[in-house]
């Protein structure tokens, strides 16, 4: 068993060296500038408990006609964040219970287009689906008015800003995730479970309160902590509200702003212990969740029988048509609103699109096309994407078969700390990247120049770019090849090794035939989060700056372009359709080619 | 007390898959009628049917007189044990068994302590006083298997429905529990539908015996008559151990015919074939003895089984397995055999 010892060895040198390394230097850093640290804690605009807090939170300005203002009570940077991942979790969930409990029990007419559309948005099109949404709810021209109060004819208008509006665009992009979550967890339940309870008497709902629920609750614990991690995490939203000085008034803001700071020159242990308070509400969450799913996963004798499905009564036929349909409706209106957002000539002051036609779009992918830069961004991403999915699958097999194959607490701790990435944000990942690598380089160059200057973030962020995917993604390629592995008795191997093959031998010859498909749709899956993935790419993306040379991939390009202006917009959605096609063509392998379901599962 | 009539049930998944095709079957009163048959033969869907967990395509349920075709499954006061036994792992076994008496406790107008009596009884009848607050992944087995049994009895319903309640047992184990099922239900006198595929138990269980196939009831009857009195070439087969001879109709008067499969052999045949036509001869190695009879056989194996030896016999062209004691011939040597039973059926 050399070789099994040999891959935990390079699963812990791995993730040790690039995730675990970077990250305590973090720590460092707080410690050596302890004092502003805690000038930091008492200060208002961090944590902010007084009862101003609320009082911006709604209110009505005496416009002609009054506008009704939501933008969410201020409780400064800390609690802000914690609030809004809060809440945009708990909507998700019961949402995505609504939507999931929909599609996993009743029978209705259209019921495999509502399931088609509901994962719509899990395609994503940074900047410029969040674009959609601020141009929906825009108070002077924005959708949502022109239909409150030009169609509709209500005495005022609406204006969603601040916190309430980066609440409202995270709950709409992470639906999707929650939904899929629940949906398996529902699916799960051993339908006689079920059965036996309609069959001693309990009636549809009854059954569901009593045995169904109780039974997927690990799965909505699940789906909740995905998305709070998601949204507490998640920099594009807050970055499109930017305008309103209080939706900046969150941790990822804050760390990615005091992060471009650093480029110019001012290192300060406030981004690092920002960094570090997010890091640690993500990583204890999802720690939480995982003990809990843990200590709850029943097991179960699955059988293959139809799950237990109803006839929807009348609450059932009005969460379907009242509910379920507008919710995927509202859900999938960003994206579909960027796409026509590629072809309309323009979107400013009209509340929809204007002068949409092919040639529009025809333009603009052509413009993109000729731009030597946009060309290099998308291959930059594609590049970024095949390299860094050829380490997570060398790495994530080595890791897989560790865990899978070897007991003991080193093989389970190795486990954990491969799916770990999942909870640490991107944004101090980029963080703790930049800091490690510029000091080791600092430190390099009285040594050796050359390598120093080799591996200076500054100068080759794609380095460290690579490998942050990787490690960031990584869990969903070692989950899918583990998954893979549990499907393959032990013996198959063990045969292998008594005839007299070596270890290395069984994996190449037994093992990854086998698991060919799991491979495969792991890295495909890894692929398309690596390709629209935002928060190291428009940190450590944009270090080079743009120039011909540039590092920065095509969601960072996107981000460039949002910020420059009316036109700007369209060309980020130009290049967000681009990638789209990329994920929808890896996606499309993925659940077609391979029939595994694409989605996040714990 | 109730009695249970299926009239020309069908049930169709999909618009093509015939899960069960035309079936009429009516269960008596207090009887346990064992559903027999090969796994895919539908006769979990007919279970299902009967405990209004499926919609029929086609035909009526009733019981009694009470035409439930239509009930839900919440209405019709039966109660399942499916094979997996379905407990729900987050709950204790007295929840487990509470729960449907729960349900019905306003109707029924029960106290809670009444409801804690009856689990209690339930509990007891079943051997497993004193694990109430354990949950079901503590239990062995055969505990789990009571617990299921436990929460089906409780709500006292008119029909008790097993589905292969004892398949995920080992075999010794299977043998007690399906002895200790058969005394309550009797006990209780329920109406059971017990469906399995082994036919060992089917005739330790029931009082009489529905053999399906391919969706369709082939026979029901006594488990004597099922065994000595098949209606069917699957029955004769699917039922007990059989030697298959393949030949024609030589000879026929009524039932009784004589068969040339090589030597001729006399045979009953309820289609009452007519010479020339082409049959399939069933014998059961027990009704083969050797020593005496005109028939010459050559001895060509003898292998000890435990209760009995299996003999194999080479006669005229055909082979036949015999089961009995040790025979009066060693391997090579020939005997005297005599064939004391046979069934032809046509083919």
């Amino acid at each position: 068993m050399r070789f099994l010892a040999l891959s935990t060895g390079v699963g812990y040198a791995f993730l040790g060296l690039f995730l675990v390394l970077p990250l305590v230097f973090i720590f460092w850093q707080v410690l050596a500038g302890i004092g502003e640290v805690y000038a930091l804690i008492t200060d208002p605009f961090y944590i902010n408990l007084s009862p101003d807090a609320f009082r911006n939170a709604i209110f009505v300005r005496p416009t002609d006609p009054p506008t009704v203002v939501i933008r969410g009570p201020d409780l400064g940077v800390v609690l802000n964040s914690l609030w809004v991942a809060a809440l945009v979790a708990a909507a998700d969930v019961a949402l995505g219970f609504v939507l999931a409990y929909v599609l996993a029990k009743y029978v209705f007419r259209g019921r495999t287009f509502l399931g088609l559309l509901a994962t719509v948005p899990l395609i994503v099109m940074p900047f410029a689906t969040a674009y959609v949404v601020r141009k929906f709810l825009d108070p002077r021209w924005g959708t949502l008015n022109w239909l409150l109060h030009d169609v509709l004819g209500l005495p005022f208008r609406l204006e969603i800003s601040g916190l309430a509006a980066v609440a409202l665009v995270q709950a709409i992009m992470y639906l999707p995730i929650a939904y899929l979550n629940i949906y398996a967890a529902l699916t799960r339940v051993d339908p006689t479970l079920e059965e036996v309870a309609n069959n001693l008497g309990a009636g549809e709902r009854r059954a569901v309160r009593d045995v169904v629920f109780p039974l997927s609750l690990p799965g909505l614990a699940a789906a909740f902590v995905l998305v709070f991690i998601f949204a507490i995490d998640d920099v594009a939203a807050p970055i499109i509200f930017q305008d309103d000085p209080m939706a900046r008034k969150l941790l990822s803001y804050q760390v990615y702003s005091k992060f471009l700071d650093q480029l110019r020159g001012q290192i300060s242990p406030t981004a690092a212990f920002l960094a570090l308070i997010l890091l640690a509400i993500s990583v204890t969450s999802f720690l939480a969740v995982r003990k809990y799913v843990g200590l709850r996963q029943y097991a179960m004798l699955i059988r293959q029988l139809r799950p237990r499905i109803y006839t929807p009564g009348p609450l059932g036929k009005a969460l379907i048509y009242l509910v379920a349909f507008p919710l995927v409706a509202l859900a999938s209106a960003p994206l579909i609103g960027a796409l026509v957002m590629v072809f309309a000539d323009r979107w400013t002051t009209s509340p929809l699109p204007e002068g949409v036609s092919l040639l529009n779009g025809a333009a603009r992918l052509e413009h993109v096309f000729t731009n030597p830069l946009f060309v290099r961004g998308i291959y930059n991403t594609i590049y970024y994407g095949v390299a860094a999915t050829m380490i997570m699958v060398a790495v994530g097999l080595l890791i897989a078969l560790a865990a899978a194959r070897l007991r003991g607490p080193l093989a389970s701790a190795l486990d954990a700390l491969a799916t770990m990435p999942i909870a640490i944000p991107g944004l101090v990942v980029a963080y703790a990247y930049f800091l490690t690598s510029l000091e080791f380089t600092t430190l390099l160059k009285s040594f050796d120049p050359d390598a120093a200057a080799l591996l200076d973030p500054l100068q080759h962020p794609e380095i460290y770019l690579i490998l942050g995917y990787s490690v960031r993604k990584l869990p969903f390629v070692v989950r899918s090849i583990y998954a893979g592995l549990q499907q393959i008795h032990p013996s198959m191997e063990e045969v292998a090794l008594n005839l007299g093959d070596g270890y290395s031998g069984v994996v190449r010859k037994i093992l990854l035939p086998l698991l060919k498909n799991n491979v495969l749709s792991g890295a495909l899956i890894g692929f398309v989060y690596v390709t629209s993935e935002v928060s190291l790419s428009i940190t450590l993306g944009v270090l080079k700056g743009v120039g011909q040379d540039t590092a920065m991939p095509i969601t960072a390009f996107m981000r460039e372009r949002y910020e420059s202006g009316l036109y700007g917009v369209q060309e980020a959605a130009t290049l967000g359709l681009i990638l789209v096609l990329i994920q929808v063509a890896a996606i499309t392998l993925t659940t077609r080619v391979l029939r595994t379901r694409y989605g996040f599962v714990l | 007390m109730t009695v249970v009539r299926l009239e020309k049930l069908r049930k169709v998944f999909d618009g093509r898959v015939v899960a069960v095709d035309d079936v009429d079957l009516v269960v008596g009163d207090g009887e346990v009628m064992a559903i027999l048959g090969p796994s895919g033969c539908g006769k979990t869907t007919l279970l299902r049917l009967v405990a209004g967990l499926e919609e029929p395509t086609s035909g009526r349920i009733f019981f009694d007189d009470r035409d439930v075709t239509h009930l839900p499954t919440q209405e019709r006061n039966t109660a399942v044990v499916p094979q997996t036994w379905a407990l729900w792992p987050h709950m204790t076994v007295f929840e487990n068994v509470a729960y449907g008496l729960k349900l019905k406790a306003k109707r029924l107008r029960l106290t809670k302590a009444e409801v804690e009596k009856r689990v209690k009884e339930a509990l007891e009848l079943v051997g497993l006083s004193g694990l109430e607050k354990r949950r079901p992944f503590q239990l062995s087995g055969g505990q789990q298997q009571r617990v299921a049994l436990a929460r089906a009895l409780v709500v006292q319903p008119e029909v008790l429905l097993l589905d292969e309640p004892l398949a995920n047992l080992d075999a010794k184990l299977r043998v007690e529990l399906r002895d200790e099922v058969r005394k309550i239900a009797k006990r209780l006198s329920i109406t059971t539908i017990y469906v399995t595929h082994d036919q060992e138990e089917a005739f330790a269980v029931a009082d009489r015996i529905a053999v399906m196939n391919a969706g369709r009831i082939m026979q029901v009857g006594t488990p004597e008559e099922i065994y000595h009195k098949p209606a069917n070439f699957f029955v004769a087969t699917f039922v007990g151990r059989s030697n298959v001879l393949r030949g024609r109709v030589i000879e026929a008067k009524g039932e009784a015919v004589v068969v040339d499969v090589g030597f001729p052999i006399s045979a009953y045949s309820r289609e009452k074939a007519a010479p020339g036509d082409e049959v399939s001869v069933v014998v059961r190695p027990e009704d083969i003895y050797m020593g005496n009879g005109s028939l010459r056989c050559v001895v060509e194996d003898v292998v000890f089984l435990g209760r009995h030896y299996q003999t194999t016999l080479k006669c005229g062209g055909a082979r036949l397995k015999a089961e009995g004691p040790i025979p009066p011939a060693a391997r090579g040597e020939e005997v005297a055999v005599e064939v004391a039973r046979a069934w032809a059926f046509k083919t």
